[in-house]
């Protein structure tokens, strides 16, 4: 039993803990791992999440050889590491994820000397983000067949509709609106599960997951995102973030304000507190709710009670992330954004009060919420708290915003940065060190992400994992591919692939693209990335959306020698084309 | 925890990992309400109490490794996980009870059951009608369908229908051949067609379709057609061809959660009525409004 957000309920742990412990290694170590399964009736799995190892150590049930761990069996996982920084571990078989299998992993570089000057920190935290249900993995999967919209609490209704006819005409209305109905699709749709509690560390909000720093410190904040279906954007007000490592691998510094972080990837950030009290800010993309961490000076007695932020205003999908171009930014959509920066910002200066308990106390109810109504009356205490302080010049953006009260803006990619801020992007991203394999593509791999949410059904190159006539993606050891990801489907999808990191063309050169092990491919568009094959074996490469993998969006990559294993046929190729910059990826 | 770190010097960690549903509430309260001790977050995995593992020194060429995993028969391993990733069997069922009164104050009851068992591909469908209308013994329809999914939002259908007329003398029981399309058309249209073919030439079109209007996220309309029509009928009871059934109307219903629905139903009715047989009267056609309120269950 745990309890997490006041209901107890049955979910799985490890060494008797809910959340799986930390676990620590130094870079050249040889790991062993003893894992047994004492769960009753199912089999089990661990995956090491970024590490590079032998196939059968990678804990893919049906990879490798690797049949997972039957229950009240064990499996002795035993590998070299030769890598070092910030990963985790977490289950491989059916929902187990979501049902609290899954942990941080770190790796020191060897003598836990900083692999850059920049990196140097007293303090070291692991930051690990999660979302949990009061509903089994197993039975969410059940309903999302069920009905896909069984999560889906943010719909439009009649009247958005009417609004919006008000504000555009009916022809707008209509032509905006024709396409998502003819691909029966929603605007809304940014995350499939709702209800969740947000975590830090297995912190709940209120429990508030503390880390003590002394003023003149650095200290290193290791972000994983552990979600199964959440990404979060993510922010400290009034400190600067300098992220130095990108999915473990150490990058160039990139000072920044926010950063949106996709399942299961991770970022290292170094900060440099000086004020009493930061809050940690993870708002999931749908806008339902945060995961909430705090920094407090040492010795200082902490706040007693948490103040919840204001949720920032939910996107509403565009044409442009269905893939089809023809989107329109128009004017207002554009305003509203930049007054909702401000207003974010006014609250941050003034949040101290009665709203924010007003705020804490609806984040416990969170899962029976409208949240179009949450969104509307955050706006609404904001304003008053704004009355109440005669704030200088954040008063006349506000009123403007009052009279036009908008509650969404447009597209995935818009998380309401406010004006000013830097949110980090992909193409900020520079490997720290020259990539050694800096060959083009001999091939280019051309990997089809799709779905329709009606059914739940989610697949890569329109086959799921299941299918009868899937087939797996070859490659030669030692070849250079370009894994080229074209997203159908209007979700974004992090793509993972295991036993090794690709490089993300993001715009950097060769020498500086950055390593990645989870790239995200926002809703209809296009990411590619290079990968040099040096490790036999087979490796899954997957949505790490649990229940979209679940559902059948996972592969399979072969590396094998050809000339040896006379198995492997011509795989399907496509002319490689040169690098051009428009599929880089904008998130 | 039983996590343990043998001296830095050896360089070789060895961890106990122990996978584990919950043993009792207590500890699970405990666990998640575990200090918020927050600083020692870092170091509690090292400062557990360990269990020494045995370990060997083995040294591991990873290459050899998964060339040996390759050669084996992956085959066999991969086929328990495919059901993990999409071969999945799952199951939806809905049960509609509602009380309706026609327009001169005749009550009646009625039950549908909707369920489907299956995987993306392959389902079966069950649908099953009661209806019981006052003074009069209930009637009952019901269908077993294989569905194949051909495109992203259709299935086809096909299977038999049943259908018992205790209010009739002689054929109480008819038999139908039943085949249909099931699934979203463009628009949001939750649409189902079938034909029918029975005994006594009976040849039969319907159609349903519906679309959810939502007010709030649990205040929701929904405007739905449902028509029959008869190609021919040469049964003893048969119905005038032509178009023999038209309702329309507006099902409101209030989601309590997912599996609580109660509704209103406000629906306009056409009758084309019955033909002339040796067994029964001709009877005219008739339109009326029909009121309902009722509750829906999913599970």
């Amino acid at each position: 039993m745990v309890n997490v957000t006041g209901k107890p309920v049955q979910r799985i742990t490890v060494n008797g803990k809910f959340i799986a412990p930390l676990l620590e290694f130094e870079e050249g170590d040889e790991a062993v791992i003893h894992v047994h399964n004492q769960l009753k009736d199912q089999d089990t799995s661990l995956h090491w999440h970024g590490l590079l190892l032998p196939g059968l150590m990678d804990g893919v049930p049906g990879f490798n050889g690797f049949k997972g761990i039957k229950p009240n069996g064990s499996f002795e996982y035993r590998f070299k590491v030769r890598q070092n920084g910030t990963y985790w571990y977490h289950a491989h078989s059916k929902g187990q994820e979501q049902d609290g299998l899954y942990g941080p992993l770190v790796i020191y570089p060897k003598g836990k000397q900083p692999v850059a000057k920049h990196e140097n920190a007293e303090r070291d935290y692991v930051v690990m983000l999660s979302d949990f249900h009061e509903t089994k993995s197993d039975k969410i999967m059940a309903n999302l067949k069920k009905s896909a919209e069984y999560y889906q609490n943010q719909r439009e209704t009649v009247a958005d509709v009417w609004s919006q006819v008000k504000d555009q005409g009916l022809k707008a209305t209509w032509q905006d609106r024709s396409m998502w109905n003819q691909m029966r699709m929603l605007k809304t749709d940014l995350s499939d599960v709702t209800g969740y509690t947000f975590l830090v560390n297995g912190k709940t909000p209120q429990q508030n997951w503390t880390g003590a720093f002394k003023v003149g410190e650095k200290v290193r904040l290791r972000f994983i995102n552990a979600s199964a279906m959440s990404f979060f954007d993510v922010r400290i007000p009034n400190l600067k973030m300098m992220v130095v490592s990108a999915d473990g691998q150490p990058v160039q510094p990139v000072p920044v304000d926010e950063f949106r972080i996709g399942a299961a990837e991770t970022y290292d950030v170094i900060v440099e507190p000086t004020q009493t009290h930061y809050q940690i800010q993870a708002e999931s993309i749908d806008r339902s709710g945060f995961a909430i961490a705090s920094l407090q000076k040492e010795m200082k007695p902490a706040q007693h009670t948490v103040t919840m932020p204001a949720a920032r205003p939910r996107a509403l999908l565009t044409m442009d992330d269905m893939g089809h171009g023809a989107h329109v930014q128009d004017e207002t959509s554009k305003m509203d954004h930049s007054q909702h920066a401000e207003m974010d910002k006014s609250k941050m200066d003034h949040s101290q009060h009665t709203q924010m308990s007003k705020m804490a106390m609806n984040h416990n109810a969170h899962g029976e919420m409208d949240m179009g109504d949450m969104n509307h009356k955050s706006h609404a205490d904001m304003n008053m708290s704004q009355m109440h302080h005669h704030s200088d010049k954040q008063q006349s953006s506000m009123s403007v915003t009052n009279q036009h009260k908008p509650q969404a803006v447009q597209g995935w990619a818009n998380a309401s940065t406010p004006v000013g801020h830097k949110a980090l992007q992909y193409t900020d991203l520079r490997a720290l060190t020259p990539q050694p394999d800096t060959r083009a593509a001999e091939r280019e791999l051309v990997i089809r992400l799709g779905g329709t949410m009606e059914r739940y059904i989610w697949t890569i190159d329109g086959k799921k994992f299941s299918d009868k006539d899937f087939e797996p993606l070859k490659v030669q050891y030692g070849e250079r591919i370009r894994l080229k990801f074209v997203n159908e489907s209007m979700m974004a999808h992090p793509m993972h692939l295991h036993g090794m990191f690709m490089q993300l063309e993001n715009g950097q050169s060769a020498a500086d693209m950055p390593n990645k092990h989870t790239v995200i491919v926002p809703p209809g568009k296009t990411v590619t990335a290079l990968l040099t094959a040096d490790e036999l074996g087979e490796w899954a490469i997957h949505c790490h959306l649990l229940y979209h993998m679940s559902a059948g969006m996972m592969s399979k990559l072969i590396v094998a020698n050809v000339n040896e294993a006379k198995t492997a046929t011509q795989p399907t190729s496509t002319p490689v084309q040169p690098s051009t910059g428009e599929s880089h990826a904008h998130h | 925890m039983h996590i343990i770190k043998q001296s830095s010097k050896m360089k070789r960690y060895t961890q106990l990992i122990v996978v584990s549903g919950i043993a009792s509430s207590l500890g699970g309260f405990a666990y998640a309400h575990e200090a918020h001790n927050q600083m020692l977050q870092m170091n509690q995995a090292s400062q557990q109490q360990m269990v020494v593992m045995e370990t060997s020194k083995a040294d591991h060429h990873k290459h050899e490794q998964s060339k040996l995993a390759y050669s084996s028969d992956v085959q066999d391993a991969e086929h328990s996980h495919h059901n993990e990733h999409g071969g999945q069997i799952y199951q939806s069922t809905s049960l509609e009870n509602a009380w309706t009164v026609d327009e001169d104050g005749n009550g009646s009851v009625s039950t549908e059951l909707k369920t489907w068992v299956g995987t993306d591909e392959n389902k079966i469908f069950i649908k099953a009608h009661v209806e019981k209308a006052e003074s009069e013994k209930a009637e009952t329809e019901a269908m077993t369908l294989y569905s194949r999914n051909i495109a992203d939002f259709w299935d086809i259908q096909a299977g038999v229908r049943y259908q018992y007329q205790p209010e009739h003398q002689l054929d109480q029981d008819q038999w139908s051949a039943v085949f249909g399309l099931h699934g979203l058309a463009p628009y949001f249209f939750e649409t189902e067609a079938y034909v029918f073919a029975g005994q006594d030439q009976r040849w039969q079109l319907s159609l349903e379709t519906s679309r959810d209007l939502l007010f709030t996220q649990k205040l929701i309309a929904q405007p739905y057609l449902n028509a029959d029509v008869v190609l021919s009928d040469e049964s003893k009871y048969a119905k005038k061809s032509g178009l023999s059934k038209l309702q329309t109307g507006v099902q409101v219903r209030y989601e309590i959660n997912k599996k609580l629905m109660p509704f209103v139903d406000v629906a306009y009715a056409y009758l084309k009525g019955a033909e002339q047989t040796p067994w029964q009267a001709a009877s005219e056609s008739e339109k009326g409004w029909l009121y309902a309120t009722g509750l829906t269950l999913k599970f």
